[in-house]
């Protein structure tokens, strides 16, 4: 039996890297999955891959969007028993500099997102008994709250800390009613938006991994392996797991003293 | 292809490996045992009420080692799911009883995770069960916490030694689950405060899930951690408690 048999899930961000292999792997387990995404040629290809899955075009940081999304994306189902949100944009690189719209936009679509996303998934998954939110937050860079890293993007740090709090808080009054609420931490994932956000600050991904080394203990992920971070929590064989984020790294975070070059 | 998928899947998550369970009397150990059996292993249990030999003494991980050994041959999975119980007023504390504790829960760790890597070769798993109180306290579980505190860092050596080979090491931290030790222990609180009623229900209340977890909710995660499904996890502490530490 698939591990995901019959649930109905949708995932935000689906349209490339971690998003779209959690779609993927979902999929595979069983379950039926509506894919959203900003991008609507990415959300389309992965949604065609699937099947024709159920697909939608969405700002994360737009309140209104996201309840509209979520609900025909539940329609679409059937029903809503798990949500996934995985999305990445710009980040910056400054405090000093950093402008009031860039910190406003990469705190909007991190944090403010998750809780839109989330808001608007409650009652749907309340309808059908009980379900499951995740979210990915991130290793390096905001981790167990008070060992926040932020590491050398502070707006995105910040909002991947805000992220973790809503992840625990609304395990905190929502667990009773079965709505459990978890996030994974990927450590450096081989994805386009990493990998982009690496080009457009002159640093090549291998160049960046060979000098990372050491501190990957089991080298850099594939999004396929940190999406399985998602599966577990989103499984029964996680039922007593809530308000938890999942370190999902290589061991990058257990070697990070001493080790991590950045 | 769907059905060729299904029928992997259908083999369960441990299909194919070979496990040692080292038990203790709290019931997580057998359900360990019980769940990787039913996820496909084959599995050799020492100590707990239904393993083979007494498993309570730093002599007993060797011994372990080499009877699961002959039983099932090569392992590519080792569970250290002991845990010696104590509930003690820091008033009452003697070092007698810490060493005792630090003796079996610490070292028991220390020495398993070196035989562990000397057994299993090239790839597989070893998964520590500690618990919540290693993390956060009460006052009368401060010492049996303590003794398993060295449990993080002990997970995370292991865990970046074995890294290159495909060796993973990470340790599952139990919250309130339901086991005889943890209902004595609601009882003799319960007493002392002079409460009535059920003080395991009143205990757990508390625990933002609502409830007290199972030992097969231990094993499920345990399961998966150790499972191929989770080949990028190593040197993490999973939180199973429903909620209890962060929520
Ligand atoms: N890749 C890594 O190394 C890494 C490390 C730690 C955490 N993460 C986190 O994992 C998640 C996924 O990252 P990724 O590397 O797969 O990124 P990615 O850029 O490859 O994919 C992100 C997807 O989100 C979509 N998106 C962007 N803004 C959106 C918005 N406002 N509304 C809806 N969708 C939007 C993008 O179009 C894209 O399809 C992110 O939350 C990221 O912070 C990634």
């Amino acid at each position: 039996m698939a591990i995901l048999n019959g649930k109905r899930a949708l995932v935000i961000g689906a349209g490339s890297g971690i998003g779209q292999a959690t779609a993927r792997l979902f999929h595979n387990e069983g379950a039926r999955v509506a894919c959203a995404d900003l991008n609507r040629a990415a959300a389309q290809a992965t949604a065609a891959e699937l099947g024709a899955a159920p697909c939608f075009q969405l700002d994360i940081a737009d309140h209104q969007q996201v309840h509209r999304t979520v609900d025909s994306a539940a329609k679409a189902l059937g029903g809503l028993d798990l949500m996934v949100s995985t999305p990445f944009g710009p980040v910056s690189f400054v405090i000093e500099n950093l402008p009031p719209e860039q910190w406003q936009r990469e705190f909007n679509v991190l944090a403010s997102g998750t809780l839109y996303a989330f808001q608007a998934a409650i009652p749907w998954l309340r309808k059908a008994g009980g379900g499951v939110l995740l979210s990915a937050t991130a290793s390096l860079f905001g981790d167990y709250g008070a060992h926040t890293h932020p590491a050398i993007f502070p707006a995105y740090s910040a909002a991947k800390a805000a992220q973790e709090m809503i992840i625990k808080a609304t395990a905190m009054l929502h667990s009773r009613e079965g709505i459990r609420s978890c996030g994974v931490q990927p450590g450096f994932t081989r994805t386009e938006g990493a990998v982009r956000t690496l080009e457009e600050n002159g640093i090549q991904v291998d160049q960046f991994e060979a000098r990372i080394g050491e501190g990957m203990p089991m080298g850099m992920a594939m999004p396929e392996a940190v999406a399985e971070g998602f599966l577990f929590l989103a499984s029964d064989y996680a039922s007593y797991i809530t308000g938890y984020t999942l370190l999902v790294d290589g061991g990058s975070y257990a070697g990070r003293f001493g080790r991590m070059l950045y | 292809m769907s059905e060729m998928i299904d029928m992997t899947l259908a083999a369960g998550l441990l299909e194919g490996s070979r496990c040692l369970v080292m038990a203790g009397a709290d019931g997580i150990g057998e359900a360990i045992a019980n769940r990787f059996r039913s996820e496909g292993a084959a599995v050799h249990q020492t100590g707990g009420a239904s393993g083979t030999g007494s498993f309570c003494r730093v002599e007993d991980v060797a011994a372990s080692f080499t009877a699961a050994r002959a039983a099932l041959g090569k392992l590519n999975l080792v569970v250290l799911a002991y845990s010696q119980w104590s509930t003690m007023s820091p008033e009452k504390w003697s070092t007698d009883r810490f060493q005792e504790l630090m003796a079996s829960n610490a070292a028991m760790a220390v020495e398993t995770g070196r035989l562990a890597l000397r057994e299993i070769e090239g790839s597989g798993a070893l998964c520590f069960i500690s618990t919540d109180w290693a993390l956060a306290t009460s006052p009368d579980l401060g010492l049996m916490g303590a003794s398993k505190a060295p449990l993080g860092p002990i997970t995370k050596s292991l865990a970046l030694h074995g890294a290159k080979r495909g060796l993973r090491v990470n340790a599952i931290f139990m919250g309130l689950i339901d086991s005889p030790q943890l209902r004595a222990f609601a009882a003799e609180r319960g007493a002392e405060a002079g409460i009535s009623g059920d003080a395991f229900e009143r205990l757990v209340a508390r625990v933002p899930i609502g409830r007290a977890g199972t030992p097969d909710e231990i094993a499920k995660a345990t399961a998966f951690i150790c499972s191929p499904r989770s080949r990028h996890v190593t040197g993490v502490s999973v939180l199973v408690d429903g909620g209890l530490l962060y929520a």
